[in-house]
């Protein structure tokens, strides 16, 4: 399959699982993703902490950057802030009609399952906050920030 | 929106969880769901524009994937020959462990090309295959040779 189909494929697959597995597999997917495909950013925020998921999310060579989504990321007095004006997955799912996964879990869920927990590692609590239409279903802006424990 | 390389890595960690947690029949028909419910347009265009229209897709998408195929359309048989796969490209390039295609990796490309060549009035062959990066896949119209 070609990454062009990715994000249609990835939002179909979640409502596969619920459906047919239940949204307890969706979770172990999710955190499967985390522990083996966020291996970058685990990288990056264990050698350079809150810097590293600027590094990560942020710039040109960036995953954002590359995806093209419209978003402000900043790192100030030891908070990470980053603003999603407009999630390029989101984006996508309604440029091809697709619904996004709005099941027990929604499409959105997926960031804070994959980051927080890589995150918490290197004691780093995340947060996030993403805007729902009235039916629950994700429409691409959220807010998330990042941390040190105390 | 843009996608990222990173993502080919994805679908491989997403392969072998599907196949580890329920098994290769599981897979399979994971991958021939998605293929049924993603690829409408994709069929429409093949029913429409016949091996022409398969030979353009496939020349277009390996090309958007930096990836290189050699595509004849001959005696009513489409041969596709993939010499530079962008997935095994990418991973292994990669320093990431479950970026390791897994064993059936590739199996993925004949079961989705299988539905999409059926759906649309064509039959589809996995000639070969060496797991690696390489492989040749022919369409033929239904009724036609394949092979």
């Amino acid at each position: 399959m070609t990454v062009h189909d990715f994000i249609v494929t990835y939002n179909e697959t979640f409502k596969y699982i619920e459906e047919k597995y239940g949204v307890e597999a969706v979770k172990d997917l999710w955190q499967t993703i985390s522990e083996q495909w966020c291996t970058h950013l685990d990288e990056l925020v264990k050698n350079k902490g809150l810097d590293g998921m600027v590094e990560y999310w942020g710039g040109e060579d960036g995953t954002l950057g590359r995806e093209k989504a419209e978003y402000e990321i900043s790192l100030k007095d030891g908070v990470f802030s980053g603003i999603m004006h407009e999630c390029p997955s989101v984006k996508e799912l309604h440029e091809n009609n697709r619904k996004v996964y709005n099941g027990k879990l929604t499409y959105c869920d997926h960031c804070r399952a994959l980051y927080a927990p890589v995150a918490k590692k290197y004691g780093i609590e995340m947060t996030f906050s993403v805007e729902h239409e009235e039916n629950g279903e994700c429409i691409g802006r959220c807010t998330w920030g990042a941390t040190h424990s105390l | 929106m843009a996608p990222i390389k990173e993502w080919f890595g994805l679908y491989n960690v997403m392969y072998n969880w599907f196949e580890k947690k329920y098994g290769y029949k599981a897979l399979n028909e994971y991958w021939s769901y998605i293929t049924e419910s993603c690829f409408d347009k994709v069929v429409e265009d093949f029913k429409k524009g016949g091996l022409e229209s398969i030979k353009d897709y496939y020349e277009h998408t390996f090309r958007l994937d930096n990836g290189k195929c050699k595509a004849y359309l001959e005696n009513e048989k489409l041969t596709i020959e993939v010499t530079k796969c962008p997935d095994y490209e990418f991973m292994k390039s990669s320093s990431n462990a479950h970026f390791v295609p897994i064993e059936n990796y590739c199996k993925h490309h004949e079961v989705m090309n299988n539905i999409l060549a059926e759906k649309s009035g064509h039959s589809f062959c996995m000639c070969e295959c060496d797991n690696d990066g390489y492989c040749k896949w022919s369409f033929s119209k239904k009724g036609g040779v394949t092979g």
